[in-house]
């Protein structure tokens, strides 16, 4: 090794201060065992603690020059070196190399060592490391080689002069050299001609993939990125070759890794993506003062440049930066000199401080506001000269903000404010009429509020502007199935089936037009009417799903037409359809469509009382059911008790975990508590304790939410099982329990309850459940709550109109304190003799309160749906 | 890059067919299968301007805040892409970084 160079080079690197001690130096000898000392330097070693390695190692070899320790000493001086080298700390850096290149023989060169003395310009001391370095592994003086090639390459002639004219350096130095004069001047032929004349086995090996790399770019990326993959980790062009890849980025990735890169490779990169000087030196401003994450430091920053990035950009996108510190940040712009906000300015900010506050009802009145401002300001103009457009965006921002699906989730009362969005909506049609997405939301708006005349209205206009759109055309066909208008519902399909052919989707509706059709024309008795339809259904029937509906439509007909021909055509169709009890129900739900039991219907037919036939089948049956729920089919009394009866004694143990939770859940949407709740408790012996079949047993068991007051003992037991789902980290579970228990416990309202008060209460119990009212608004909403309480309507808008202002948890805070006090009245009164006492009022929703869908028969539940006179007298 | 003008290189008053014209050349220029991210970008800005009503939409509902992309796309575009000076060469070979 160079020991003299190494020597003569410590003189001049060697800092003047003293040099700092390093922990438990010599001053402190250590007083631990040679082992603990090792373990300790191997452990920092290991650890990245790279000065604490190399005091302990130094340490050990004074004690003992022992190989191994002197080996472990480089590693912590290499490591300490480049940790230096990453702070810039250069000079610091080649002290530490030096001492490590001092250690004597044994000591593997390191190419990083000359790596770094290149970039300190100290040429003749990697020429003199070369020279003397005979007895290198060829591969490490083939680095070293390549190592002086790329010195010659950035303008260091002194490699050539002082390398014997053999050497590959100085043989292939004018080709390497000439290769990149051509590719700066863009002369693509003499690079092609330089790079020719350097061979595979040579120093500048890497520098010809850089450079034929270089040359795909722009325009051939995956080329580039190819030939830059033939380029070595540790080769000696690194540097470069980082700098391209740097290059190939995509946007986003580039602006983040310029940012870590240093400033020799950001500028390469930079310029090989186009990046004018201008820019990159705006980049480098910005990359030094890191202001992206704030947003007045930025905003300053946009100002001071503001000629480049032109004054009304800077305002308008400026805005944006005010939102997160608003409304403190009103002043800011003012305070950079840019003037004081105008009127739409506040209007905007403030609306966009709503929404990023999630408050619904503020932004509401905000964006209604500024849809006043504009219509005020402009309202000398004329219609031309109005921001029509810009005020009917305004107006429907309103329903934007509060259709998301958190505003669905959160405490507000949401019928009134779509009462309130709704005529925003259609204000807005009256300044911007051609906004098709309106009208077909006010559509479906008034087809689920059950409100056809104003459906229609906005469908009529719709259909003027938009005759030819699926969509309306598609809005048109349902509000038509709705209003029980088959043969108009048809027309709107055929006509959709005209715009797209091939749309099986279309085509299927339109069969079950036809077949609706079909079936109002039966019960009306017009059966040459209804073998009309159902010859026009069968001709676009395609599917097995529609032909098999066609044809049981078809069964039904011949029945009431000729019983004794009818019957066995419909006892074919169930046998087609597998014969168990999945085939019974696709009959007797098509015999419902008709207004037939499926008793009658099955007596008529002469086909005996469905069993399940197996796991399949029972399978089939709640597929079926399921569909049937998803179109919005509900069960009568008549078939729901039918099935309860075949269902009841299906194979349910036959069936998965899964498929069981499945079966439950279908059980629910279908109403048949009374199998629901077999089936759960037949689940709670398979898997017991488990929270979710605890939950189907108990809702099948108080099947009426709010009307079935669950027992003590249930709701304790409902109880632990919600706490049981939470620990398991099934959330779900956990949160439908805590809904069920709020739905089925007492009122708050203690007294609400017809029944004297237990004397074996607590006296201290606090009678009004705050926890429980607080639930109750959160699971159901603020509006639910009070209409459940039966609060008296004076008080309910007081608590609305508070909502709208304040917001919800206002209002509801003002519910607790209402109701506090009734219930410390309550008390004052309750040490007079009791008397019974009446609600505050009536639930008022307890007329209009959905009833379960159904329930199994003989339970004495309401039927949803009326039966209509059986078809076949 | 947010501001979906200076992704398609269009002012503040560009028009529908300046819009169309704006996206059309840049996706020309890059397709999905060279530059996957800035077809994406470009396709984004395209839906989010693609008519006066999306404009104004974005004018008064957008609150992104710019960042730094927007500045300097904004102050100085990205031109032809350059080869770079022997010096900026010479640098990286010393091992500057």
């Amino acid at each position: 090794m160079a020991r003299g160079f190494s020597d003569s080079l410590l003189i001049f690197t060697m800092p003047k201060k003293s040099k700092r001690r390093a922990p438990g130096g010599r001053s402190a000898p250590s007083e631990l065992s040679p082992a603990a000392i090792e373990r300790k330097a191997r452990e920092d070693l290991a650890g990245g603690r790279h000065r604490e390695a190399i005091a302990g190692f130094k340490q050990l070899l004074k004690q003992e020059p022992r190989p191994a320790w002197r080996s472990a000493l480089a590693d912590a001086y290499a490591g300490r070196a480049r940790e230096l080298v990453a702070k810039d700390m250069l000079k610091e850096a080649l002290v530490i190399w030096e001492n490590r290149a001092n250690l004597g023989e044994g000591i593997a060169f390191d190419p990083e060592y000359a790596v770094l003395l290149l970039r300190m310009g100290r040429i003749e001391s990697v020429l003199a490391l070369f020279v003397a370095g005979d007895a290198l592994p060829p591969p490490q003086r083939d680095q070293l080689r390549a190592l002086l090639a790329g010195a010659y390459l950035s303008g260091a002639d002194l490699v050539t002069e002082r390398l014997p004219a053999d050497d590959p350096v100085v043989l292939h130095a004018a080709a390497a050299r000439a290769a990149l004069t051509a590719y700066c001047a863009g002369e693509d032929a003499a690079l092609q001609e330089a790079l020719a004349g350097i061979p595979f086995r040579s120093p500048y090996r890497d520098w010809v993939q850089l450079l034929k790399a270089l040359r795909h770019l722009p325009h051939e990326p995956r080329e580039a990125a190819a030939l830059l993959a033939r380029v070595g980790e540790g080769s000696a062009f690194g540097q470069l070759r980082g700098a391209v890849q740097l290059a190939l980025l995509p946007e986003t990735a580039f602006l983040e890794a310029i940012s870590g890169a240093g400033k020799a490779s950001a500028r390469f990169a930079c310029t090989l993506r186009g990046w004018p000087q201008a820019r990159i030196a705006l980049w480098e401003e910005l990359d030094h003062l890191r202001i992206d994450s704030r947003p007045g430091a930025l905003l300053r920053f946009m100002n001071r440049h503001r000629e480049a990035l032109g004054g009304d950009w800077v305002r308008r996108r400026g805005l944006r930066l005010l939102i997160a510190d608003y409304p403190a940040s009103r002043k800011q712009l003012a305070a950079l000199g840019m003037g004081p906000l105008n009127e739409e300015e506040s209007l905007l900010l403030a609306a966009w401080d709503a929404e990023r506050r999630e408050a619904p009802w503020d932004a509401e009145e905000i964006w209604k506001g500024y849809a006043r401002y504009l219509i005020h300001e402009h309202s000398g103009n004329d219609s031309q000269g109005k921001p029509s457009l810009r005020i009917a965006l305004a107006l429907r921002r309103c329903g934007r903000v509060a259709g998301t699906p958190k505003e669905a989730a959160s405490f507000a009362g949401v019928q009134e404010l779509d009462d309130s969005l709704v005529s925003q909506l259609e204000e807005s049609l009256t300044w911007d009429p051609d906004d098709r997405a309106t009208y077909l939301r006010l559509i479906d708006h008034y087809r689920r509020e059950k409100r056809p005349k104003d459906a229609r209205r906005f469908l009529e206009q719709a259909l003027e502007r938009w005759p030819q759109d699926m969509q309306v055309l598609d809005a048109a066909f349902g509000i038509a199935i709705t209003a029980g208008s088959f043969k108009k519902a048809a027309g709107f399909a055929r006509r959709m089936l005209t715009l797209d052919r091939i749309n099986s989707e279309v085509r299927e509706r339109l069969v079950e037009a036809h077949l609706a059709h079909a079936r109002k024309q039966i019960i009306k008795g017009r059966s040459d009417l209804a073998h009309k339809e159902l010859a026009e259904a069968r001709e676009w029937a395609r599917s097995t799903q529609a032909t098999t509906q066609v044809d049981l439509v078809a069964g039904l007909l011949t029945l009431r037409e000729d019983a004794a021909a009818g019957a066995p055509v419909l006892r074919d169709l169930v046998a087609r359809l597998g014969g168990g009890l999945a085939g019974h129900l696709t009959l007797a739900l098509a015999g419902e469509a008709l207004a037939l039991s499926p008793q009658v219907l099955f007596k008529r037919i002469g086909l005996a009382k469905p069993t399940v036939d197996g796991r399949d089948d029972l399978l089939a049956t709640l597929a079926k059911l399921r569909v049937y729920d998803d179109g919005g089919g509900e069960l009568t009394d008549a078939l729901g008790g039918y099935l309860s009866l075949a269902l009841g004694g299906g194979p349910w143990r036959d069936l998965s975990r899964s498929e069981t939770e499945a079966a439950c859940e279908t059980l629910r949407r279908s109403g048949l508590y009374r199998v629901r709740r077999q089936l759960a408790e037949i689940a709670l012996k398979r898997w017991p304790n488990e929270p979710l079949f605890e939950l189907h047993a108990f809702e099948a068991k108080y099947p009426r939410q709010h009307y079935d007051l669950a027992s003590d003992a249930d709701l304790e037991h409902l109880q632990e099982a919600g706490e049981r789902a939470r620990e398991d980290g099934d959330t779900r579970t956990a949160m439908r329990i805590e809904q069920a228990i709020v739905a089925h416990a007492p009122l708050p309202f203690t007294y609400l309850s017809d029944d004297e008060p237990d004397e074996s209460d607590e006296p201290d119990d606090p009678p009004l459940q705050r926890d429980l009212v607080i639930m109750m608004i959160r699971t159901v909403g603020l509006k639910e709550t009070m209409e459940a309480m039966g609060l008296p309507p004076e008080m309910r808008s007081i608590l609305k109109k508070l909502a709208r202002r304040e917001g919800t948890e206002a209002a509801a805070e003002k519910l607790l304190s209402f109701l506090e006090m009734i219930v410390d009245l309550a008390d004052r009164k309750d040490k007079d003799p009791p008397t019974p006492r009446p609600p505050l009022r009536k639930p008022a929703r307890a007329a209009k309160r959905p009833a379960p869908r159904r329930s199994d028969a003989g339970e004495g539940q309401d039927k949803k749906r009326p039966r209509q006179p059986d078809m076949l007298g | 890059m947010n501001d979906p003008y200076l992704t398609l290189g269009l002012t503040a008053d560009a028009d529908d067919a300046a819009v169309e014209a704006a996206y059309l050349a840049g996706i020309k220029r890059f397709p999905p299968e060279r530059d996957a991210h800035r077809f994406e970008a470009l396709r984004r800005a395209y839906e989010t301007l693609r008519t006066h009503r999306d404009r104004l939409a974005y004018e008064l509902f957008d609150t992104t805040p710019p960042q730094a992309a927007d500045l300097l796309d904004k102050a100085a575009p990205i031109g032809a892409s350059r080869r770079p000076e022997p010096a900026l060469f010479a640098a990286l070979l010393r091992g500057e970084t």
